[in-house]
């Protein structure tokens, strides 16, 4: 009896549970970055992959906001991450599917520490996928909607580009300063290249990103010695790059562009190779 | 197996209570129960380091040798051998203790760096160390008392390992005694075991553990800064709630489980948590926190410096030195000598205003005071959690004053990491609330409320899954 009442309870409040997800509209973001990188990889599983372009990268990639101008686009850029995670379950997705999108932005950027997120790209396969592990169906990201859907409902966060934070930028041109182990680069980026180049095959259109960051940090020895290094292994004769004169863009914390300026890039781009 | 919350673990789980119930049928021998607990107990340290394992053996072994040798002594009717044996077991263990959790500590006190102190800090440190040294010490103790029976060797060395191996409560408590635990290692049959009440417990703990604490660490994760001048006292509020919550969570959820599970193979522990957060004082607050440790602390050092029975200052005297142990006891660190004597200053404190105002305790207070008085003492509690939490003093002394002084400033808030914190606060209030409504009788009287909870529990395990991470008390 015992049981048996406290089956129905759980299963009386599953339906409700149920009910109110369809009620309550989602957000595009998770409570926690790592929710939100989670949240956007299985959402691109679930729609198996079938959309027109895809953007796959790092924080700096994921402030693009590719998606606002169609519901065919969609950043697949993982905060903490880098584009070897999004390639591959690009490449999963198709190997399962049959989809692949017809155009991928790939961000070069050092996100070398980054590597590949394999815990990640577990939770868009088999029982990673399952209903009941699907950061779309938490409570936590239910409750998350419902409060983004009432705060901020008349608040655009970020409206304006916030002006340049010295203390970061100073940062970032230390840490930019010198450049990295030569051999870990050229490992990251042969990875990078093998990657591109399996989408190339599938019939993907590649396009190579180079995200501005300040400008201030475009000829330091690390940005350099990375440019150098993609364009050795993926010279411009042969793969596509979208480079832009980072001068024209705010970059508020020295690597991630702030609202307004990604809006800008956002429509280079779509208006340059998608159009 | 690393944690009670992974699968790996609820398959052994499962898999000793099915040898713990079932060999004893096949093979009809009674004792079986008992050694498949020790062997449980001793294989679940080897598969998390053979290195633990063995210093559970150890332990088990050296203090075996001094039980066998008070039997010897009883059987002689030496009782005085019998005590000091007891004693010399008693300060062994406490040695042991010593040597692998605080030799660094005292030696960089004493000697400062070097080679000695880089050995002492480098000696890995026995997982649960804590609990069944406390454990052995109180096996000597109550034996030394004279109310052992007559066993033979087999019975009551199976005794002695059962109870130091006992993998439900070895590692992180609750800290049981070894009268209440000695009667207990008998022949149990699953009929006689209370599923519900199993079921409630572990439902409980897990959902603690795994939905509340596991998730809650990541919204409080701004405590490990160092230096605080830069963030809001609202962020450093909710999370210092936040911390108080999670620690609760996490602790209290560990204990559920324990609890559950040694039920199942038919033990009863003592509880270890009371509702600690409705504690209208800090002295009612040790009442009500980790029971089974202040329990054990006012039996065998509290009452053996005195008690209160040697006047006013002996009292106050001997409040700080259990609270000073009870401090230290957590972890080879000045902060944790700093947060039992914050404790004790204030349990001082109180039992001194009780002095002056003796009777005041009796008088029904109006409900808006006790109230406040709930409100101050959880807020006391969350300030010295922040000790635990926090890397050194320094860091609790930034965010104090930042709590104090930083209102001057607008800074900027993480409005979603500050509300998901609350909503990860939510179930520890919920709980806490309605203990006091049921007390008060108010309403939640009804027996099918509680399945509302529970199905709301399934629910959130089956889908609110924090990141697996150790119990916060696995570490002490």
């Amino acid at each position: 009896m015992f049981a048996a009442k406290a089956a129905a309870a759980f299963f009386v409040l599953l339906a409700l549970y149920c009910l109110l997800l369809r009620i309550v509209p989602g957000s595009d973001d998770g409570p926690g970055l790592y929710d939100t990188n989670v949240l956007k990889a299985q959402n691109y599983v679930l729609k198996n992959g079938d959309y027109d372009a895809v953007l796959v990268g790092s924080s700096m990639g994921s402030v693009v906001p590719i998606g606002e101008h169609s519901d065919r686009y969609f950043n697949m850029a993982f905060s903490g991450g880098c584009s070897l995670s999004g390639m591959e379950i690009i490449e999963t997705c198709g190997e399962e599917t049959g989809h692949y999108p017809d155009v991928v932005f790939v961000e070069i950027s050092d996100a070398l520490a980054n590597g590949v997120d394999e815990d990640l790209i577990g939770r868009t396969r088999g029982i990673g996928m399952a209903w009941f592990n699907r950061i779309a169906n938490r409570p936590d990201y239910l409750f998350y909607s419902l409060v983004k859907a009432v705060y901020y409902r008349n608040k655009e966060k970020n409206a304006t580009d916030y002006a340049v934070m010295e203390d970061k930028l100073a940062f970032w041109l230390n840490a930019k300063s010198k450049a990295v182990d030569q051999e870990e680069m050229d490992a990251y980026i042969a990875l990078t290249k093998e990657q591109v180049d399996k989408l190339k095959e599938k019939g993907c259109r590649v396009i190579l990103l180079e995200i501005p960051n300040h400008q201030e940090l475009h000829d330091l020895a690390e940005c350099v010695q990375l440019r150098e290094t993609a364009l050795r292994y993926m010279p411009e004769d042969s793969y596509e790059w979208f480079c832009v004169d980072w001068a024209d863009y705010v970059v508020p914390d020295a690597i991630h562009m702030g609202k307004h300026s990604a809006k800008m890039y956002t429509e280079k781009l779509v208006e340059t190779v998608l159009q | 197996m690393s944690l009670f919350d992974s699968t790996s673990f609820l398959i052994f789980l499962c898999v000793v209570a099915l040898l713990y119930y079932l060999l004893p049928l096949i093979l009809k021998k009674d004792g079986l129960q008992t050694l498949v607990l020790i062997g449980a107990g001793l294989s679940f340290y080897a598969y998390l380091d053979v290195f633990y394992a063995l210093s559970l053996l150890g332990c088990c072994l050296v203090n075996e040798a001094f039980v066998a040798a008070m039997h010897h002594f009883r059987a002689k009717g030496n009782v005085r051998a019998k005590k000091v044996t007891a004693g010399i077991g008693i300060a062994v263990n406490a040695s042991i203790l010593f040597f692998f959790k605080y030799s660094g500590l005292f030696s960089s006190l004493i000697f400062g760096g070097g080679e000695l102190t880089s050995f002492f800090l480098g000696l890995p440190l026995p997982l649960g160390i804590s609990f069944y040294t406390f454990h052995a010490i109180s096996m000597l103790a109550d034996l030394s008392g004279g109310k052992d029976e007559e066993e033979g060797f087999w019975k009551r060395s199976a005794g002695t390992f059962c109870y130091l191996t006992f993998f439900a409560n070895s590692v992180s408590g609750p800290v049981t005694k070894y009268n209440d635990f000695r009667p207990q290692i008998k022949r149990h049959f699953f009929k006689e075991v209370d599923l519900k009440k199993v079921f409630e417990y572990l439902l409980l703990g897990y959902f603690f553990k795994v939905c509340v604490a596991n998730n809650m660490q990541n919204y409080t994760i701004g405590l490990t800064e160092t230096d605080f001048s830069g963030s809001s006292p609202i962020t450093i509020l909710v999370e210092m709630f936040g911390y108080s919550c999670q620690i609760f969570a996490d602790f209290a959820g560990y204990s559920y489980i324990a609890i559950g599970i040694a039920l199942l193979f038919g033990y009863r522990l003592p509880k270890n948590f009371d509702f600690p957060y409705v504690s209208k004082s800090i002295t009612e607050f040790w009442k009500r926190w980790h029971i089974s440790l202040s329990s054990w602390l006012k039996q065998y050092i509290y009452f053996s410096l005195g008690g209160n029975r040697k006047g006013k200052i002996r009292t106050y005297v001997n409040l700080m030195a259990v609270m000073l142990i009870g401090g230290i006891w957590h972890g080879a660190d000045w902060k944790y000598l700093l947060w039992g004597a914050l404790h004790g200053l204030l349990l001082v404190l109180e039992r001194m205003g009780s002095h002056l105002m003796p009777g005041k305790e009796k008088k029904k207070e109006n409900a808006v005071f006790s109230f406040a008085r709930m409100i101050v003492s959880f807020t006391l509690v969350s300030w010295l959690w922040l000790f635990f939490k926090m890397n050194g003093y320094s860091a609790v002394l930034s965010a104090t004053k930042q709590i104090f002084t930083g209102w001057r400033y607008a800074m900027v808030i993480d409005t979603t990491a500050l509300l998901m914190a609350c909503f990860y606060m939510l179930p520890v209030f919920a709980f806490h609330a309605v203990y006091l409504v049921a007390k008060n009788g108010k309403c939640l009287k009804g027996k099918n409320w509680k399945y509302f909870f529970y199905g709301a529990m399934m629910l959130a395990l089956l889908l609110n899954r924090g990141t697996s991470s150790a119990f916060i008390y696995f570490q002490y």
